[in-house]
């Protein structure tokens, strides 16, 4: 039967666009997507030929819509060819373009409390600052470039055990409980105290130290008595001290004799816990030969050791002194209610109020002190749970978020409750307030509106302060100054100091971009940043602010924007040297978000790294590296972008000429382009969409927790078309990733 | 508690061991094995070693130490070098780049990780596998220490979620075993009942409550489990299980109460260089092994990839990078510089293990202790042939003063089921280990 000729056309016209898909795939895939051991397990091969096989085709879709593929150290396609391949993957192979996919939230995963978000939510909730105790926790273990994405969390035995210490400690810390037996002299006698007892007293005949335990409730001013007497001899006085954990507090003159020993008293400030007091014998004297057997024997007797205090009890807490007056059964509601950042059911508080001690026994300040302990180590506090509170208007909101786009089965709408807290940990780091969690709880929230007003608040309280110091100082692996270790012979301006501006010069930079709602890009360009002194004279700046102060100053063009600050320069060195392959990844996976995958093993990461290298040579064995076929799809990329920063030490000094030869700053790109320098970089890095894109990801990932899927696709290309393509900004991003779906429903189903 | 079990051939082959030492002739089997007990040391040093340093030349007992190997000379009768262990599933096996995570990861358990940098696969170690035979017998099951801890975003293998990197102990597939980077706080843990002078009257009253606190929390865990879909479970798994732990602690804290440790055995809390952050933890291990707070633990000398550099060596580049010396002499000299350091440390370990009375002998005697890394070649990223050092007596299980040449290749699994088998501990099997090692 003849063929219609619409259809036959059609046919026609797909031979077509067979051929030119093959012509596609054979100029920018098949070097690596085909033989015998294909790239990443990929065959584009058959698809060549037209046969799909078991092909991720909306994989292929995707990494070549983002071009990400082929790599950026390819030739890039025409954009009119990409763009025909794409269409014929979606006309021939019936690959949806992302607008047309299932809208899905993602993979729902629990998320419990990082170590930061728990300090600052025990600092906001309880107003108990953690201070020595956050340094107990186990570093966080990172994933994705981040500290806090759900499925690369764990918790490990040892962290639980923590937690309910943790839990102990901040609830003594949060509510304070005063006991009057506590508060008792306690008092140790000789045979009590170290040492043999003899006559209810303890004899020093050497030089030495008598004491005994004690176990104090609080830290707090506390006086010592000690009742003693000597055994006199020689030219002085026996001479005793009072000691605290074997260290001397306070010394006497002990002119009494045995037969009349006296009281001796001092005050010392004690921390609380177990101790060790007591007294020490300080000036034995021993002759023997003395004629006068009175001036033979210099001893010190001690009787007993007293501890009264401290004088000042340790007063109410601010939480105390909010709830005051409180009946029991409202004040475990309220605690458990600002605990978990949801009311508690009736039955949830009956449950804790049963294991609880009995109020009347305990009074009813270790009654709250147990039940502070019992909520921050129980799974509602530790973890955020989403989609267990029953809500029949879940999947109403659902669809009415999807509009007009499919919703994948099994996905919800979080409630208000759970909203506030995605809000709160992605703006604050922190728990919801009081005026979140009642925005919660009347509905606004919920609403596209009511998201934005409570979005705007929170971003305008001090505590939005996390999104620089957690999201900004993890996006650009700030980290890495901590533990940047610098040849400081080589060079001498490196001190601690210098490090900690480095970091917070970059801090201040991304809160001015963000707060005063600048265009991102001027992360790249703009031409002030605030310094220190330090860092005025390791910039070369006229400027010299006092000591401690921060001052906004104009750059001269090549230190502008990041690439032109120390932080980033520096956490990109080796100790010795720069390292413009190091400069390179950077820039490629923290502003464009393009991975470098690693080098084959027998390569060597960094050639040149023999401590007396210069820059002109490391420049040099870069060019012989880029030399072999296999170094060279990567190092084609990395080298330019960072040999265009050779004109900054590794601690970002300006320099015009490292071991005595002129330090060239010129790059040329795969595809020919020449960079002259840090200008020309900066300006093909803004032109690019790239960078743009690449923050906004990285913002997504760090808001939602988790890493990205497929579904996010879609997602993220609505988030972006969000912005002012004029003036885009961290601000709006921050706005338009809260009201996406991504961040207001769950997929209930985790396959 | 169990009695430890042994085969008869292990019997037979410790009770020969015995007799080749004439001053211990005296010493019946029986009675050193009901007097002293066999405890796992794992010590892992990353990046590989310097292979052409550290392989002696001839097999068997007259084996000359190489350089590498030379700190460890006083100990040799309880040294067995062992070669052609191969730990398959650090390899690449489609997955790419990325092998020091693998390395790690794999070491202890013989499975391959999950390629991923936002979620978590792996396998229970083998470690943990003795752990959980003596959770009921001593205070803690076991301890994982390490010099450094694992936050650098951005900086650990390529692919891979930091997890692997920093981890070669873990309890179970998603979870790896908590790690203790500060010497103060393993010693307060392990002695302290975990507290340093802190004890607040109102802290002694809210933990006099923990059974109570754990009555309730286990229950509303499982409560949550209940209603959780499988990912969500296994997190709320790991709470249980951190539970359990803790309800054992606070059994062992009640029927005991231990001050036999005094603070001035504390080795310094806050170590100022690496070698005395390395030397506060091996010391730390010697002080849990002889008051027997534990009969297990795993240390990490550096986590595998790690890039630090040794000052104190006069080596400012990265260990990492140092390690890809493309065949470049001067690097390949400061490799075998950090290896010998590291052989050094570990002999000042083994020397302090020697002179600690354990029972009728010391307690080199009673250990297992394997010393090794997961990557043979730090420069071609091999697998095979791995650098490993098993020392100690074992309680009578274990010879020493061998360079044991196995004919073929062994997974290291099997290895490890062979120490395993000499703890008493009866595994079904770990990773892809094909049975159990003959050592």
């Amino acid at each position: 039967m003849p063929l219609p000729a619409a259809l036959l056309l059609a046919a026609l016209a797909l031979d077509g666009a067979d051929a030119q898909a093959r012509a596609f795939l054979e100029a920018h895939c098949l070097a690596c997507h085909a033989g015998d051991a294909p790239e990443g397990d990929l065959d584009l091969a058959p698809l060549a030929d037209g046969a799909r096989g078991a092909l991720d085709l909306e994989l292929v879709h995707e990494r070549v819509d983002l071009g990400e593929m082929p790599p950026r150290s390819r030739p890039a396609p025409r954009a009119q060819d990409a763009a025909r391949f794409l269409a014929w993957l979606e006309q021939r192979w019936d690959v949806p373009p992302p607008a047309a996919r299932p809208l899905d939230p993602g993979r729902p995963v629990l998320r419990r409390l990082a170590h930061r978000e728990y300090a600052n939510t025990v600092r906001d909730l309880l107003g108990v600052e953690l201070g020595e105790l956050y340094e107990r926790f186990p570093a966080e273990t990172a994933g994705g470039g981040f500290d806090h994405l759900g499925e690369t969390q764990s918790l490990s035995e040892e962290l639980f055990v923590l937690y309910v210490d943790l839990a102990e400690q901040v609830a003594a810390r949060a509510w304070t409980s005063v006991h009057v037996e506590d508060l008792a002299p306690r008092r140790a006698d000789a045979t009590q105290l170290e040492g043999s007892a003899r006559s209810g007293r303890i004899v020093l005949t050497t030089n030495g130290t008598t004491d005994a335990p004690f176990e104090l409730a609080y830290a707090g001013t506390y006086t010592l008595r000690v009742r003693a007497a000597g055994d006199q001899a020689g030219p002085e006085p026996a001479r005793m001290a009072a000691v605290v954990d074997g260290r001397a507090v306070a010394r006497f003159d002990v002119p009494q004799t045995r037969d009349a020993p006296a009281l001796f008293e001092c005050e010392v400030e004690l921390a609380g816990g177990a101790h060790r007091i007591g007294a020490a014998f300080l000036n034995d004297y021993y002759r023997p030969e003395a004629e006068d057997p009175a001036q033979r024997d210099r001893n010190l007797h001690v009787w007993s050791v007293e501890v009264e205090g401290p004088h000042e009890p340790p007063a109410v807490t601010a939480l105390q002194r909010e709830l005051a007056g409180a009946r029991r059964p409202a004040l475990l509601a309220h605690l458990a209610g600002r605990l978990w950042r949801r009311p508690a059911t009736p039955a949830e508080l009956a449950r804790l109020a049963a294991a609880l001690p009995d109020p009347d026994a305990v009074g009813d300040d270790d009654w709250a002190q147990a039940a502070l302990a019992l909520l921050l180590a129980s799974p509602d506090f530790l973890y955020r749970f989403e989609g267990r509170r029953p809500d029949p208007e879940r999947g109403a909101r659902a669809a009415a978020l999807a509009g007009a786009r499919p919703l994948r089965a099994g996905v919800v709408a979080l409630d208000g409750y759970e909203l506030a807290t995605r809000l709160a940990y992605f703006l604050w780091s922190s728990a919801p307030d009081t005026e979140l969690l009642r925005a919660a709880h009347d509905g606004t929230l919920v609403t596209d509106a009511g998201l934005r007003a409570q979005a705007e608040r929170l971003l305008a309280d001090p505590r939005a302060s996390a999104l620089v110091e957690d999201f900004a100082a993890q996006w650009l692996h700030l980290g890495l100054l901590e533990r940047l270790v610098v040849d400081t012979e080589r060079f001498p301006e490196f001190d601690p100091r210098l490090r900690a501006s480095m970091r917070a010069e970059t801090l201040r930079f991304v809160s001015a971009n963000l707060f005063e709602r600048r265009d991102v890009r001027e992360l790249l360009t703009s031409s002030t940043s605030e310094v220190d002194r330090a860092l005025a004279r390791l910039y070369g700046l006229d400027e010299r602010p006092a000591q401690g102060a921060w001052v906004t100053v104009e750059l001269p063009p090549e230190r502008r924007g990041l690439l032109g600050q120390a932080s980033v320069l520096a956490l990109t060195s080796e100790p010795t040297r720069t390292s413009p392959v190091r400069r390179g990844k950077w820039l490629l996976e923290v502003l464009l978000d393009a991975p470098v995958p690693p080098p084959p093993p027998d390569a060597g990461p960094l050639p040149g790294g023999g401590s007396g290298a210069s820059a002109a040579t490391v420049r040099e064995e870069l060019a012989q590296h880029r030399a072999r076929p296999d170094c060279a799809v990567c190092h084609d990329a990395l080298d330019p972008l960072g040999l265009v920063l050779e004109g900054f030490g590794p601690t970002g000094r300006l320099r015009r000429e490292d071991a005595g030869e002129p330090v060239d700053t010129r790059g040329r790109l795969p595809d020919g382009r020449e960079l002259a320098g840090p200008d020309d970089l900066r300006a093909l890095l803004v032109a690019d969409p790239a960078f743009v894109r690449a923050v906004v990801t990285r913002l997504y990932v760090y808001a939602l927790g988790r890493g990205l899927e497929r579904g996010d696709r879609p997602l993220l290309d609505e988030v972006l078309a969000r912005l002012d393509p004029e003036r885009p900004t961290l601000y709006d991003a921050i706005h338009a990733i809260v009201q996406s779906p991504a961040f207001r429903l769950l997929r209930e189903d985790p396959r | 508690m169990t009695r430890t079990r042994y085969h008869r051939r292990d019997m037979l082959r410790a009770l020969g061991a015995l007799l080749a030492v004439p001053t211990l002739e005296s010493l019946a089997p029986a009675a050193w094995q009901a007097r002293q007990v066999p405890r796992l040391v794992y010590a892992y040093v990353p990046n590989g070693v310097h292979l052409p340093d550290w392989r002696p030349t001839e097999e068997g007992p007259d084996f000359a130490l190489p350089y590498l190997l030379e700190p460890l000379a006083p100990w040799r009768d309880r040294l067995t070098v062992v070669r052609k262990l191969v730990q398959d599933k650090a390899r690449a096996n489609g997955d790419g780049g990325g092998d020091h995570a693998r390395a790690a990861a794999a070491w202890l358990t013989g499975v391959q990780p999950l390629k991923s940098a936002t979620t978590v696969r792996l396998g229970v170690s083998a470690d943990q596998l003795a752990a959980e035979h003596f959770a009921n017998v001593t205070p803690f099951k076991s301890l994982q220490l390490g010099c450094e801890d694992g936050t650098l975003a951005g900086q650990c293998d390529t692919g891979y979620a930091c997890a692997y990197s920093c981890h070669v102990a873990w309890q179970n597939e998603t979870t790896p075993a908590g790690k203790l980077v500060r010497p103060g706080d393993v010693f307060d843990l392990l002695f302290r009942g975990g507290h340093r002078n802190e004890d607040l009257a109102e802290l002694r009253r809210l933990r006099a409550r923990r059974r109570s606190v754990l009555d309730y929390v286990r229950d509303e865990a499982r409560r949550a489990g209940a209603e959780a879909d499988a990912a969500d479970r296994a997190k709320l798994d790991e709470y249980l299980s951190g539970v359990r732990e803790l309800e054992r602690r606070v059994a062992r804290l009640e029927a005991e109460r231990v001050d036999e440790v005094a603070d001035a055995e504390c080795p310094p809390r806050s170590p100022e260089s690496y070698t005395e952050h390395l030397r506060a933890f091996y010391d730390l291990i010697v002080l849990a092994l002889r008051t027997d707070r534990t009969r297990v633990v795993t240390f990490m000398a550096a986590n595998e990839g790690s890039n630090r550099s040794y000052p104190n060596l006069d080596i400012h580049e990265g260990h990492h990078s140092i390690s890809h010396h493309k065949g470049e002499a001067a690097k390949q000299q400061q490799i075998r510089a950090i290896n010998r350091f590291h052989s050094e440390e570990l002999a000042r370990f083994v020397g302090a293990l020697a002179a600690t009375e354990d029972g009728p002998g010391s307690l080199l005697d009673a250990v297992l202790l394997c010393y090794g890394s997961c990557i043979a070649d730090g420069n071609a990223h091999t697998h095979h042939d791995l650098p490993t050092l098993l020392l100690g007596g074992g309680a009578g299980t274990l010879r020493g003063g061998r360079h044991l040449v196995p004919a073929e290749e062994v997974p290291m699994g099997n290895f490890h089921l062979a120490l395993l088998q000499r703890m008493g501990v009866a595994a079904a099997g770990l990773g892809d280990a094909t049975g159990v090692m003959a050592l």
